[in-house]
């Protein structure tokens, strides 16, 4: 066996394994924090998410008279801030957490009812500022339409 | 008979007012690990408000919430605060039967909360942002593994 002329094509040979290597442990690691990323913006929907049902549940409690009404204005606030969160919290087409599939496939869609939910929040919002509990009743329903969307896009939690 | 019915009831009486404390207990411990979570979910929020209006303040003051509750979370998971009979609670049994993981997933959580601190200390807003996004990946890694999903 003639090892003589081996160097050049083993140094070549041994280059070409280790940028081989290199290239896939980069894909590995970009992959990796790819993954990262995307859980992280799951996480932050989820939050943004968690919270608007908090400020609703509370504005429902002002309602029902088991909260105290000065809390209406900043409660509405919240959720108007949170509805126009939610939009944006949406805008990376991350698919994932309690989204279903059809949140990307009909995309164009579910934005128009986020975005309606987002103006009708803010409407609810003006109308919270003047303290008027009648007032904001009057578009309670059409700036939360949380279960309507939540039968369309969201997966049914697991009991 | 009547005499039998006397010691079932002293018995039950007794089992009720010994597992009392114990129940007192494991509510405190439960509501102190609520009380933290709160604080944590209110500074994630302050985090993401801050980001979202370019208030790097607001961020690095967030920030500085999270890497303090990060060095000590593992110990609002005491012993005996888990699921069980008369107490309310969102933490998985899996907690103390597989200790070794979830204390990997706090020392993760907590690895990530520093890295982030110092991230926020200087001014890049993209950098912050991906640092912020592989906080919330721990949390959710936490959250799914750890956390009994709500209603």
């Amino acid at each position: 066996m003639n090892l003589n002329g081996s160097g050049p094509v083993l140094r070549r040979t041994t280059l070409a394994l280790a940028a081989g290597a290199a290239l896939i442990s980069m894909q590995a690691h970009g992959a990796d924090d790819a993954k990262t990323q995307a859980e992280g913006i799951i996480f932050e929907r989820q939050q943004v998410m968690m919270q608007l049902g908090k400020d609703a549940d509370a504005l429902g409690k002002i309602a029902a008279g088991q909260l105290p009404p000065d809390r209406l204005a900043a409660t509405t606030k919240a959720i108007a801030d949170g509805a126009r969160d939610s939009v944006e919290a949406f805008e990376q087409q991350v698919p994932g957490g309690h989204a279903k599939p059809e949140v990307w496939s009909n995309y164009a869609d579910f934005t128009a009812r986020m975005e309606k939910f987002a103006a009708s929040a803010d409407t609810m919002a003006k109308a919270g500022q003047t303290g008027n509990l009648g007032a904001v009743m009057g578009v309670m329903v059409e700036a939360l339409p949380c279960k309507e969307c939540h039968d369309l896009y969201r997966e049914k939690k697991k009991s | 008979m009547k005499r039998q019915f006397r010691i079932l009831t002293i018995f039950i009486l007794a089992g009720g007012l010994l597992s009392a404390p114990v129940l007192a207990g494991a509510a405190d411990k439960v509501r102190v690990r609520i009380a933290g979570f709160r604080q944590l979910g209110a500074a994630y929020k302050g985090v993401s408000d801050g980001l979202r209006s370019n208030d790097l303040a607001r961020v690095r003051a967030a920030s500085g919430q999270i890497g303090g509750a990060s060095r000590t979370i593992y110990s609002w998971f005491p012993r005996g605060s888990g699921p069980q009979p008369g107490v309310k609670t969102a933490a998985r049994a899996e907690i103390w039967s597989s200790a070794g993981d979830f204390r990997d997933a706090a020392d993760a959580f907590a690895r990530q909360a520093q890295a982030f601190q110092r991230v926020t200390a200087g001014g890049d807003l993209n950098a912050i942002k991906a640092e912020s996004r592989k906080l919330g990946a721990t949390c959710k890694g936490c959250h799914d593994s750890f956390r009994a999903a709500s209603d």
